[in-house]
């Protein structure tokens, strides 16, 4: 029976895991992708392996360490874009530089228990109710913080200086933003994946723009694009036994393919 | 006194960028700051709206509203943002949706209300940034180029709504490098090339423009 997968502990983590990943990832999305900073997710992704990798030699719960220390690794990026060097190059410089220490740590580490290709491609199925626990509190202050700076957020994403000029204060939600996206993402390494996390931070917006009518439209596109699609690859997963995190990125290749052909078939009408 | 800038220097590494910039703005004015390309227009801006603060002197805001219209409508490339939530969502305090209906229906882009902002045309835009900046209710407004997207037959009808804004009390501060008959309208030109180099009424710059070769 097709929802025996239920009867499984492991399965309904990874349900309710993804399920809440796609809410998180959805909403920052938008953000992140509306103001060109989409690669902030990828660069993240590369600087939280190693704080994974530090957090599983360091600690008997790897987020311990892995949280914190991506955390300051973000706030590190955001510094130097604010110093005006260049967003794209800060986030290259310091992702890469971050993920080197992490391979020579496994290198040089004595026992390291766990593969790096599980790292790179994250394994949902294999999940504690504390990391459902974890990503459930990070996701409500999520939905609380962008439930109450809305209007702020939608000023500063559509017009930096115009913000600043009305005293608007930029640093703060930016900063806000990026240690959310942080958290989220180390959670994603561990089960999405270090090399996949960043596409959830991509897609659901890149695709729900295509088709949004506003910018509430896309946020809502987004979060249900999100979902449907985590779910399904979820899903499909368990029965093609293949990893779940990279099933989903696939989907989402698909679904955007689709919805731009779309787009460009029906403005050619 | 609106603001006052006293010997204004602004410096970026070796270059200098304003130098010993200073001249004052009151109460019903509207100042036509000219420039060619690259002579420090951007730059004196940044410092006009404090987003910028400069190496050296001193800059003075009298306690009145500021609205800011910018010069690159910064339209995030990829944002599907439309014209209602702009004006909905800008940053310098709540509206109502009648207050935006009023002055979408006076800038006669009343039917664009649901558009995106990315699907509109130059002057339409800029109609549209003009009353995020009207909706601020400023006393002073700050127009950084605003003409740069706009065509010529469009111009002339930006100039007559902008001078109908001062008409009605609001103190106007246009940067520009359009020297057409845009300049008109206000009551002192100051022509900036690094520094102050003129500064005038419209019949003394003709003058200058004459005498200096400028065009």
């Amino acid at each position: 029976m097709l929802l025996s997968i239920f009867l499984y502990n492991f399965m309904i983590r990874a349900f309710l895991i993804g399920a809440l990943m796609a809410l998180g990832t959805a909403l920052i999305s938008n953000y992140l992708v509306s103001s060109n900073q989409a690669l902030i997710g990828d660069g993240l992704a590369h600087i939280s392996f190693t704080g994974v990798v530090l957090g599983i030699l360091l600690s008997n719960w790897p987020l311990l360490i892995a949280i914190p220390f991506s955390i300051l690794a973000a706030l590190v990026i955001r510094l130097l874009m604010r110093l005006k060097l260049e967003g794209d190059s800060a986030i290259g410089l310091v992702a890469t530089f971050v993920m080197a220490i992490g391979f020579i740590i496994i290198s040089l580490a004595k026992g390291f228990n766990k593969s790096v290709e599980s790292m790179l491609v994250g394994s949902l199925f294999s999940t504690t109710w504390a990391d459902v626990v974890i990503i459930l509190i990070v996701v409500v202050i999520l939905i609380i913080f962008i439930l109450t700076s809305y209007r702020t957020l939608f000023s500063i994403t559509f017009d930096n200086n115009y913000a600043k000029f009305n005293q608007i204060k930029v640093a703060f939600y930016d900063y806000s933003l990026t240690i959310l996206t942080a958290v989220l993402v180390v959670i994603g390494v561990q089960t999405i994946g270090a090399l996949l996390i960043s596409a959830f931070i991509i897609f659901p917006a890149v695709s729900a723009g295509l088709v949004a009518r506003s910018f509430k439209h896309m946020i809502f596109l987004s979060l249900i694009i999100n979902l449907f699609v985590t779910l399904i690859g979820i899903f499909s997963a368990h029965y093609l036994l293949v990893p779940a995190g990279s099933l989903i990125i696939v989907f989402h290749g698909l679904l955007f393919i689709i919805l731009y052909s779309y787009k460009k078939i029906a403005r050619l009408e | 006194m609106v603001l006052k800038l006293t010997d204004v220097t602004v410096r970026f590494y070796e270059t200098c960028v304003l130098k010993d910039i200073s001249f004052s703005v009151n109460k019903g004015d509207y100042i036509n700051i000219v420039g060619p390309n690259g002579s420090g227009k951007t730059t004196l801006i940044k410092v006009l709206t404090n987003l910028l603060t400069p190496t050296s002197g001193t800059v003075q805001f009298g306690n009145y509203r500021f609205g800011y219209v910018p010069q690159h409508l910064n339209k995030a490339t990829f944002m599907p943002a439309t014209v209602y939530e702009i004006l909905k969502h800008s940053p310098q305090g709540k509206v109502t949706n009648e207050e935006i209906d009023v002055l979408l229906k006076q800038m006669d882009i009343f039917p664009l209300k649901h558009k995106k902002i990315k699907l509109l045309s130059g002057g339409e835009s800029q109609r549209v940034y003009i009353i995020r900046a009207l909706l601020s209710k400023p006393d002073v407004l700050i127009l950084d180029e605003p003409t740069s997207a706009l065509d010529y037959s469009f111009r002339n009808n930006f100039y007559q709504l902008i001078a109908e804004l001062h008409r009605k009390g609001i103190t106007i501060i246009h940067v520009t490098h359009d020297l057409t008959d845009g300049l008109r309208h206000g009551s002192k030109i100051i022509h900036l090339d690094h520094k102050i180099l003129f500064s005038g009424n419209f019949d003394e710059y003709k003058a200058y423009q004459k005498k200096e070769g400028v065009h």
